[in-house]
């Protein structure tokens, strides 16, 4: 079974096309602008990395391959920050 | 303040924000100068998180540099209300464990009630209503999550009995205004009270169902705060209007009898509808035709002057002399330690109360 990956659902967050501002508390807000506040509503609900990069390329048309580095990077950010949780 | 924003916001649709928000074939330039005019507005005007959304929504068109200083302000603003929603979760968290009903009020519940996107509303503090009965129960209970009242209230009795709110701090500076009625004074005592805690609407912080007032309670509030909140501005306005649009006179009409005043609602429907920004609905229809009530007028303008013209005002309510000690006495002895955190000796307060009760008297005496 492939690694999903949803936003904690205890997170704070702010987002709008640019920018996303989370937390999970007592944490501080952690503030990301970019791409994240869309990769952020994908993962409203759990999704692996496969349909996630799936459905930002049909959104951005960018490559895949681009896609695949740049959210792994963010996930692999956000995951320590608990504000993503990863569910096996 | 205000006057030189809301031309601008409403240009680009952001006053009564149509669907889709901005319009952009409005595409309006802005220089690095009107940007740095506009984001040196107060807070309270709420204009970084504004002026953020019509860059956003291609409404503006601003340089890099001008589009850098937005975006920072922007995510400044985002940050202070997660933040501050962080600590609105742990007030209700527990409130509820303290047994005290509770209700969002203001920033945090419009931001995800009643604007296109949370991310258009700052707001700089957490404003919760408890039952009028259990504003000191409140206020005990947060102590154990490091809130303290900000000012010693000028006794306690007076507090549980009077005040509209007290207003709680934490080191780092948030804060937090528990209210026990929603706007001070004359006004706010003629609620009733109890009515805003039947139904409410909830909204989602972290996971936590929350629970907010009624969307007509939250216009009619929106319409006291601009009204008689002392402090109003683009944000105040923008709310207004905001709430204008999903609530309707049938909404209100019902609630005239919880002792709502349609005569503030109609002061703030007209400050809201200054600078050519029109009201939505049939709120200018009825704006036109209502008729003010004229003592509501008179306590109205009370509002717009110095705190002891609105005590006197709560006074002259009081009926039973005894009431009228009670509400009047810890006013000009106030207990020590509300003395302490005013830096104030007591003679000196006791001159200000006179100095000020001076100056209202001047104010009343016929010209």
């Amino acid at each position: 079974m492939s690694t999903t990956y949803r936003r904690s659902p205890a997170a704070i967050w702010r987002a709008s096309e640019q920018l996303l501002v989370a937390a999970v508390p007592p944490d501080a807000p952690t503030r990301m602008a970019g791409s994240a506040s869309l990769v952020w509503q994908w993962l409203a609900r759990p999704i692996t990395l496969d349909d996630l990069v799936g459905a930002l390329v049909e959104h951005t048309g960018v490559d895949a391959g681009v896609i695949q580095r740049d959210v792994q990077g963010l996930l692999d950010a956000l995951v320590p920050l608990r504000l993503v949780e990863v569910m096996e | 303040m205000t006057a030189g924003v809301l031309p601008l916001l409403a240009s680009l649709g952001l006053t009564t924000p149509a669907d889709p928000p901005g319009s952009p074939s409005a595409r309006r330039p802005l220089s690095a100068d009107d940007v740095t005019g506009l984001l040196a507005h107060a807070p309270y005007e709420g204009i970084a998180c504004l002026l953020g959304a019509a860059v956003e929504q291609g409404a503006v068109v601003v340089d890099d540099g001008s589009a850098a200083a937005i975006l920072a302000a922007w995510a400044e603003a985002m940050a202070g209300a997660v933040q501050l929603d962080a600590l609105l979760l742990e007030v209700v968290r527990c409130l509820y464990a303290a047994g005290v009903p509770v209700r969002a009020l203001k920033g945090a519940a419009v931001a995800s009630l009643d604007e296109v996107s949370p991310s258009w509303r700052s707001y700089h503090d957490v404003d919760v209503l408890v039952p009028a009965d259990q504003l000191l129960a409140a206020v005990d209970a947060l102590a154990a999550v490091g809130l303290r009242p900000a000012l010693a209230p000028v006794s306690r009795r007076w507090a549980a009995r009077f005040a509209k709110s007290i207003t709680l701090v934490r080191d780092g500076g948030l804060q937090v205004d528990v209210h026990r009625l929603l706007t001070p004074g004359v006004f706010g005592a003629r609620l009733r009270a109890d009515s805003l805690f039947a139904g409410g609407q909830t909204f989602d912080v972290g996971g936590v169902s929350v629970t907010a007032l009624g969307a007509p309670h939250r216009f009619l509030h929106a319409c006291y705060h601009a009204a008689l909140g002392g402090v109003r501005g683009t944000r105040h306005r923008r709310d207004v209007l905001l709430l204008a649009r999903h609530v309707g006179l049938a909404d209100v009409e019902p609630l005239w009898a919880d002792g709502w005043s349609a005569t503030v609602v109609a002061a703030a429907l007209r400050w809201a509808a200054e600078d050519g920004v029109q009201l939505p609905g049939e709120w200018p229809q009825w704006c036109a035709v209502m008729v003010p009530d004229a003592a509501d007028q008179a306590l109205l303008a009370t509002y717009t002057g110095p705190f002891g013209a609105q005590a006197a005002a709560s006074v002259r309510a009081v009926r039973s002399p005894l009431a009228r000690i009670q509400y009047s006495w810890p006013l000009l002895w106030p207990a020590r330690a509300h003395l302490r955190d005013r830096g104030r000796s007591r003679v000196q307060h006791v001159r200000a109360v006179l100095r000020s009760r001076r100056l209202q008297d001047r104010s009343a005496a016929p010209t």
